[in-house]
């Protein structure tokens, strides 16, 4: 008979009891261990607690307890949230719905004793673990920065502290100085996400610092609501924004973190702020499991559950899916398709065709927001896409205004579909 | 047998985010209207929408849609799905929508009071 220590029971009345009925005290349910409370994986807990009724144990492993969100976290750059505003606890997760929820690194996982062990010295055994760890970066990516530098030139790629001294970089740049921003390659984290950046570091620096200047290294040719974006520079911030592509040398890039230059295909520019947004992978996690081909773990769209093993279901960034791009509410949407996968298996619960959404939205400046959405189903090779929109260019101010609070709206909606 | 009704409007003050009156632009045959959804199903459905519209309360932008009468979301389905209505996002999420799901999403929407 198995101890376990939520089952356990703290008087000595209920002691009694239960070792009059030992079943009472061996958990016996299926156990599911989520990795990463993102919005991915905290969605994900709450649908499989939520809608098993207590039939599943569920555990979240998060190292941090107050989670700021990727998403918005550029509109905290540009002044128009605060970043208190963008950070959740998981408090509600643990008593509202009874998620175990554990602050802590998965740092190993035994695919064969099907366990997981946390930097704190614990191990948790599972029947169904649930991986949605978000992205680490490629080191050597941009010739001269390693996670060392990330000080002098933050990533700002994982919301919080990175975040705040960006911004703080940015609003301490003197008048006239340079912002730099090195791009990353496909695929990656949020495809609008560095351009929002851009136009909320402009927006940023239009008041505060209008002869400042914004340059753009670029390993692509084109990006995300590209011309939404270019268009809203053009009108905005004109003169301010130099993007190079690369097919002006924009992928031909070093840093120097000390000197804090910026070399652009031969041409050294001294600069005073710098944002290096590296080449991605999965979370570390996934290699650590084993469950990666190349940079990413490979899943069924059916169930997202990894290609290499049926125990594990791979959410958000991390997986390679198909036609998904990688966004808080891919992984979101994601998690619910994997949730009634998971209880299905454990529980037997009914179990529907796989149905999933995404839209980004995007600020570029005061109320002006632009979005792109598309549908998606499951294959048998890929999660592929059915039906999309984007946002058009010369649209309306209303539009905009509407789009804009749209996304305000969404931002309400998605973190508490993700924390409760 | 068939019986349109035609759907009489209150006016669409902004026609983009106009929450779920009425819209004489939208027909539905009384079968479609009537449609008895599976609320099961429904809930499941749901989850996409829950993305955005909270169970509780509503946010600017996005209206409540839980406990809204059932037909108003019918009809405000089909608008979106027919392209009446506009908003892009809607549109999308309406047009992968059978009737029998919007019935299903109408009836389970309609019970979260």
């Amino acid at each position: 008979m198995k101890l376990d220590r939520r089952n356990f029971i703290g008087t000595g009345v209920a002691i009694a009891a239960a070792m009059a009925a030992p079943t009472v005290m061996a958990s016996g349910k299926p156990r599911v261990v989520v990795v990463g409370g993102g919005a991915g994986g905290a969605t994900a807990a709450r649908y499989i607690a939520k809608d098993s009724k207590g039939a599943i144990d569920v555990t979240l492993v998060e190292p941090t307890r107050n989670y700021y969100t990727c998403f918005f976290s550029n509109l905290y750059i540009g002044g128009f949230r605060s970043l208190d505003s963008i950070g959740h606890s998981y408090g509600n997760l643990a008593t509202e719905y009874g998620i175990n929820v554990v602050h802590d690194w998965a740092v190993g996982i035994d695919r064969g004793s099907k366990t997981v062990s946390l930097a704190g010295g614990a191990t948790l055994n599972y029947d169904r673990l649930i991986l949605s760890p978000g992205i680490d970066f490629i080191d050597g990516s941009v010739d001269g920065w390693s996670i060392n530098a990330q000080n002098k030139m933050p990533h700002a790629y994982k919301a919080g502290s990175q975040t705040e001294l960006l911004k703080a970089q940015i609003e301490a740049m003197p008048q006239g100085g340079v912002f730099a921003m090195v791009a990353p390659p496909n695929p990656y984290r949020c495809p609008p996400g560095p351009y929002e950046r851009v136009s909320m570091t402009a927006h940023l620096l239009k008041a505060s610092n209008p002869t400042a200047k914004i340059i753009v290294a670029d390993p692509k040719p084109k990006f995300s609501k590209m011309g939404l974006f270019q268009e809203g520079w053009g009108s905005h911030y004109s003169g301010m924004i130099d993007w190079i592509g690369s097919e002006f040398g924009g992928g031909n890039v070093s840093v120097d973190p000390g000197a804090m230059t910026v070399t652009i295909d031969g041409e050294v520019t001294k600069v005073d702020a710098c944002n290096v947004i590296p080449a991605m992978k999965a979370g570390r996690i996934c290699e650590i499991a084993g469950i990666t081909e190349g940079n990413w773990a490979p899943v069924s769209g059916h169930t997202m559950q990894s290609r290499i093993d049926e125990n594990i279901h791979v959410l958000g960034d991390a997986c390679a899916q198909g036609d998904m791009p990688k966004s808080g509410y891919s992984a979101n949407s994601q998690a619910k398709v994997a949730a009634m996968a998971v209880r299905g298996a454990l529980t037997g619960s009914k179990v529907f065709p796989a149905k999933f959404s995404n839209t980004c939205w995007s600020l570029v400046d005061t109320n002006d927001g632009v979005k792109v959405g598309a549908t998606y189903e499951a294959t048998d090779e890929k999660i592929a896409k059915i039906d999309g929109f984007v946002s058009k260019t010369g649209e309306s101010a209303d539009l905009r205004k509407a789009t804009y609070e749209e996304s305000i709206g969404w931002y309400s909606g998605i973190t508490a579909d993700m924390f409760g | 047998m068939l019986k349109y009704l035609l759907i009489i409007s209150t006016v669409l003050i902004f026609g983009l985010f106009s929450g779920f009156v009425h819209s004489d632009e939208v027909e539905l045959s009384a079968e479609i209207l009537n449609l008895e959804g599976d609320p099961e199903y429904g809930e499941y459905l749901a989850s996409d929408c829950k993305t955005c519209h909270k169970v509780k309360g509503s946010s600017p932008g996005v209206p409540l849609i839980s406990g809204v009468d059932r037909k108003d979301l019918i009809i405000a389905l089909h608008a979106y799905k027919q392209k009446i209505r506009k908003n892009p996002v809607m549109q999308m999420m309406a047009n992968r929508l059978s009737n029998e799901d919007i019935a299903a999403l109408a009836i389970y929407f309609e019970g979260l009071k």
